[in-house]
């Protein structure tokens, strides 16, 4: 019989015997006679719990098979993810990350790795304008946040790391220019002074109840970012020198304008705030407001000088003499960081009950300073 | 699903001794098993019987709370066991005649009467194939019979022999080449 014959004998055979079926009869018959038998043999005592428990846990393991969690191909898939998703995740998860959290430093190492492997210095700075970016966004968080103990530090050590992002944005802004053409780098000081306005703007709104210790720092914040706004100016003209046909006049007392005005929305908010106080709070000593008022006074005629500076910096750039110009905006933001810096620890001076006028004349010191 | 509703029952039957469980169990099973016995023995009442003893024998060892995993599997065992031990005892005694056509049987009168001659039929080739298979070595005649024939599962041959399911499908494919050779050693 060859075995193809056999295949087929086989075959028959399986579809007679599927078609065969039990006598119907004999089934029931059967039946009942089997569970006669059974219910007759059925034990006394019920069974055990603990056996009950081991048929149970039998019943509940899977049906299908978990073999495959022991191949080799799994165990090596569950490596890798474990050795590149792991550190994926963590750093996707350091990007929410805020100062003083565990996993700030990773965000950090994160940011550099990224300047690291950009190319052109052109786009090192696109990214670390928006890494100061995010800088802001963290100190207006870590400010909103619930007041706790480590809160202050918190802020200080953002406004810190803000200072420092912008002190490296104006050198990398500085390193720039020389290497890009007069358009690209009149781009690209727009964008900074735009951002450093922006970070004024918004260190300013966010200071609303800050310690004093932590507006100082903030108000160091603010000094780095206008300083990286003077930066931006200050690029601009020496691009303006070299390629007048590209950067005109016009763009340059443009960028002028906005960092004074700016500058001086900044500074007459401080001291309409510290007026505010003063006036409304409840501070006992009499000493106190006055100091108070006299510092408020200076520094209101600081910024009137500063605003007068700004306007003749205005004129000499009109008159083309664009380094004097620069020279005075520096000048007049020194002046008018100045007089809010006058302000603000003079308001920190008054809140505190036992201050002696003494305390006052040394803080209007800075003022005469420039 | 099926394997769920088996377990669930096996369950019940483990736990309390449930007689509902076994008399659903009995219902599933006892046309499968009635179809693996009848071929294999000579009268449609050994078949009967070896079915009601296979049914039996599974109360008993649920009683005395053997380990039993898959009843599908289990239950064919148990059947296979019982053919075996019809033949030894058959062997024995030798008055009695080995194959007794249904024809010739009382038992006609029951269900499977209108299908005598196909019956026979069947048999016959059964005799024939299994001659066939009886030159394989045993491993290779056991799972290609429970698979060809009885139409079997890999996994549940495994059960009722003892292997893996693996080493079943290799026992398998190696019978089959086993089979297709055999033809050249038949002519030759």
């Amino acid at each position: 019989m060859s075995y193809y014959q056999l295949y087929k004998k086989i075959r028959d055979v399986r579809t007679t015997s599927s078609r065969l079926r039990p006598d119907e009869g004999w089934i029931a018959s059967t039946r009942s006679t089997l569970m006669m038998q059974v219910k007759n043999s059925l034990p006394v005592q019920p069974v055990q719990k603990k056996q009950a428990l081991q048929n149970l846990f039998k019943v509940v393991t899977p049906v299908v098979s978990l073999k495959w969690l022991r191949t080799p191909a799994f165990a090596m898939a569950a490596v890798l993810l474990a050795l590149f998703g792991g550190s994926l995740l963590s750093v996707s998860a350091a990007e929410q990350a805020l100062p003083g959290d565990f996993l700030y430093s990773v965000k950090l190492a994160t940011e550099q790795a990224r300047l690291a492997l950009a190319k052109d210095p052109e786009e090192k700075l696109k990214l670390k304008t928006e890494f100061t970016e995010r800088r802001i966004q963290e100190i207006k968080q870590v400010i909103a946040s619930p007041l706790s103990d480590d809160r202050s530090s918190r802020v200080i050590q953002t406004a810190e790391a803000l200072k420092r992002d912008l002190h490296t944005l104006k050198q990398q802004l500085d390193d720039t220019k020389q290497t890009v053409t007069p358009a690209v780098a009149m781009d690209l000081a727009k964008s900074v002074d735009a951002k450093a306005n922006d970070v004024v703007q918004s260190l300013q709104d966010s200071k609303g109840d800050l310690t004093p210790e932590e507006k100082a720092k903030v108000t160091e914040a603010q000094v780095a970012a206008s300083d990286a706004s003077v930066k931006a100016i200050e690029v601009l003209v020496t691009t303006h020198q070299q390629a007048a046909d590209v950067v005109t006049e016009k763009d340059v007392t443009e960028l002028m304008k906005a960092h004074s005005d700016m500058l001086v929305k900044t500074v007459n908010d401080t001291i309409t705030n510290a007026t505010q106080s003063t006036t409304t709070g409840d501070v006992p000593a009499a000493a106190g407001t006055t100091a108070t008022a006299s510092t408020t006074n200076d520094a209101m005629k600081q910024v009137q000088d500063a605003q007068k500076s700004f306007a003749d910096a205005d004129k000499l750039a009109s008159e083309n003499k664009m380094n004097e110009a620069v020279d005075m905006i520096k000048d007049a933001t020194n002046q008018a960081f100045a007089a809010q810096k006058a302000v603000e620890l003079n308001l920190s001076v008054t809140s505190s009950p036992a201050v002696l006028p003494i305390n006052t004349t040394t803080t209007t010191k800075p003022i005469t300073k420039p | 699903m099926n394997q769920i509703i088996d377990r669930y029952l096996l369950y019940r039957l483990k736990t309390k001794l449930d007689p509902e469980a076994f008399a659903k169990i009995y219902d599933r099973y006892v046309s499968v098993i009635y179809r693996f016995v009848i071929l294999k023995l000579p009268r449609q009442e050994d078949a009967q019987d070896v079915t009601a003893e296979t049914f039996t024998k599974f109360w008993h060892y649920v009683q005395q709370q053997k380990d039993i995993t898959n009843v599908r599997a289990y239950l064919y065992q148990i059947a296979r066991n019982l053919i075996a031990d019809f033949y030894r005892n058959s062997e024995r005694q030798t008055e009695q005649t080995f194959v007794t056509f249904d024809g010739d049987n009382p038992s006609n009168d029951l269900h499977d009467a209108g299908r005598g001659r196909e019956l026979i039929e069947a048999r016959g080739e059964m005799a024939l194939v299994l001659q066939q298979l009886e030159r394989l070595k045993e491993d290779y005649r056991d799972v290609l019979a429970m698979r060809l024939i009885d139409a079997l599962s890999f996994a549940d041959i495994a059960a009722i022999l003892g292997k893996t399911t693996g080493h079943v499908r290799v026992i398998y494919h190696r019978g089959i080449r086993a089979m297709k050779s055999m033809k050249d050693a038949n002519d030759a």
